[in-house]
């Protein structure tokens, strides 16, 4: 039997785009975009149950300007599951396809920062941010906001090769330094402000999450239940300490943002790992990955001075 | 439960995918144009499983499980045998986890449902995907990790379908369409085993 070269072989100019870490951070987005539109098609996302079990409930607290389109919305779906579903599956696939195929890579990235936002507000009531439930430990500030911001970072600024790092670059010093501590210190807000929820809301919450599967990750997660709800003005203060310690960390001299960029890694894997059950993928309910993944890209888009970036910048070799 | 409006469509994309790799193999023998015969072969065996288990007609999953078994046996020892030098690597070492996963990812599929009342010799997958919520796979982190595999691979070969103008080796035939042909797959995998779990 004889064999031959694969179309997909790789050239040397293929493997210097891979080292780029902006064209990375796109596939990424990519890659969670697919999740997305794969998750989307669930059985379970085409039953009226979709609109009004995970919908319609994210009105509930929310100003009547932000709750009527959403009650609305959750209705439409509930009457018309199946078309409004598929739509919203292709859609997202569609994103994905978009993000990896270069030539639509701009347009791709526009709509899904609209998509996103319109997701947050319609899906997700504004992440909870404007009802107190925008924990980070409960996916706060909402993972469809985190996409939008992801897209804006990792948006093509002309040439290939990444100078300083894939935000500044995007955004320059201020503007990134700026996006940084709006974010890191809201997320730091909203985990303080989560000691306001019952120790047994959290409790819940949390354990909610893996959906039972598989079973070592919902022993994970049961046993940070348990910890949240016997300390949970210890985890949240904690939390939202750190938080603002890795959102500070920018003003500082490039050392500490690295160091802070390491930090918030962690921190997302962490919350990803052990509040998010990794997004409880295999729980047939899940809409997206949560904000876990999210975070962590968002923070790699500002490691600064990258081997891979020096040596896409010095050019081919 | 997999809406039919959507199992029997991706139904016949694996079919089309499945002829397409099939014909493959006929028209470079026949053209005397470069393909991978193996791979081609898996991946038409793979699209007919999948129409299989999509359409709830794959009665008998034994044979589909020992065909791919092999598979995955056949690309892991081009690989070891390629990254030693024993013999010329006509892979690269991506396109090698490419294949060992898909064909694990189809060994995974066919194995892990646990029926509460079936015959180990003759379980039927459809009734098995179907009855999943209740009865559960085996191992869902590893289907969990074969997900991300597929959708990282799809992502990047999306990339480097788009940033190919011309294929490296023009005697290799159609190797656009073998990419389209593997990232259908893998979304339709993917969504197979996020079903499943």
């Amino acid at each position: 039997m004889s064999t031959a070269a694969v179309p997909w072989q790789r050239s040397a100019s293929a493997t210097l785009r891979v080292a780029d870490p902006r064209r990375a951070l796109q596939l990424a987005l990519a890659a969670l975009w697919l999740v997305d539109g794969i998750l989307q098609f669930q059985p379970y996302m085409f039953t009226p149950a979709f609109g009004r079990d995970v919908l319609a409930p994210s009105a509930a607290g929310n100003p009547s300007f932000v709750a009527a389109p959403i009650t609305r919305v959750a209705d439409f779906v509930t009457r018309h599951p199946a078309p409004t579903n598929a739509a919203f599956a292709a859609t997202q696939i569609l994103l994905a396809l978009g993000i990896a195929w270069r030539p639509l890579l701009r347009p791709a990235l526009a709509a899904s920062i609209v998509w996103a936002l319109g997701v947050w507000w319609l899906g997700e009531g504004l992440g909870g941010i404007l009802t107190g439930g925008a924990g980070p430990l409960l996916g706060g500030p909402g993972a469809a906001l985190l996409y939008a911001v992801l897209a804006v970072l990792v948006w093509p600024t002309g040439p290939e090769e990444v100078r300083r790092s894939v935000a500044v670059d995007r955004l320059g010093s201020r503007g990134a330094a700026g996006l940084w501590l709006a974010l890191w210190l809201a997320l730091a807000g909203f985990a303080v402000d989560a000691t306001s929820r019952s120790a047994a809301g959290l409790r819940n919450a949390i354990s909610g999450m893996s959906g039972g599967r598989p079973a070592w990750l919902a022993a994970i997660g049961n046993d940070a239940a348990s910890v949240c709800g016997h300390h949970s003005t210890t985890v949240c203060v904690f939390v939202g300490a750190l938080l603002a310690l890795i959102a500070l960390a920018v003003v500082g001299p490039p050392p500490a943002l690295r160091l802070a960029v390491a930090c918030a890694l962690i921190t997302a894997a962490a919350i990803w790992l052990f509040a998010e059950a990794l997004g409880g993928l295999a729980g047939g309910q899940s809409t997206d990955p949560n904000s876990g993944p999210l975070l962590a890209l968002i923070a790699l888009a500002y490691w600064p001075g990258t081997t891979a970036a020096r040596r896409t910048a010095a050019g081919p070799t | 439960m997999i809406p039919s409006w959507i199992s029997d469509p991706l139904a016949a994309v694996m079919i089309a995918v499945a002829a397409y790799c099939a014909g493959r193999i006929l028209v470079a023998r026949a053209r005397h144009r470069r393909t991978d015969y193996a791979a081609d072969a898996v991946h038409a065996a793979m699209g007919v499983a999948m129409a299989g288990m999509l359409t709830a007609r794959l009665t008998t999953t034994t044979p589909w499980i020992i065909v791919f078994v092999v598979a995955t046996g056949w690309f892991g020892v081009r690989a070891v045998e390629g990254r030693m030098g024993m013999r010329p690597a006509p892979l690269r070492s991506g396109a090698h986890a490419r294949h060992i996963a898909t064909a694990g990812a189809m060994v995974y599929m066919l194995a892990a449902p646990a029926p509460a009342s079936a015959s180990p010799t003759h379980t039927s997958a459809s009734m098995s995907m179907t009855s999943s919520a209740a009865s559960g796979v085996r191992l869902p982190t590893i289907g969990l990790a074969l997900i991300a595999f597929l959708v990282i691979s799809t992502i990047v070969l999306v990339d480097r379908l788009s940033s190919q103008t011309k294929p490296d080796d023009p005697d290799l035939l159609a190797p656009h369409t073998v990419m389209c042909c593997q990232i259908a797959m893998n979304i339709t995998m993917g969504y197979l085993l996020l079903t499943m779990l």
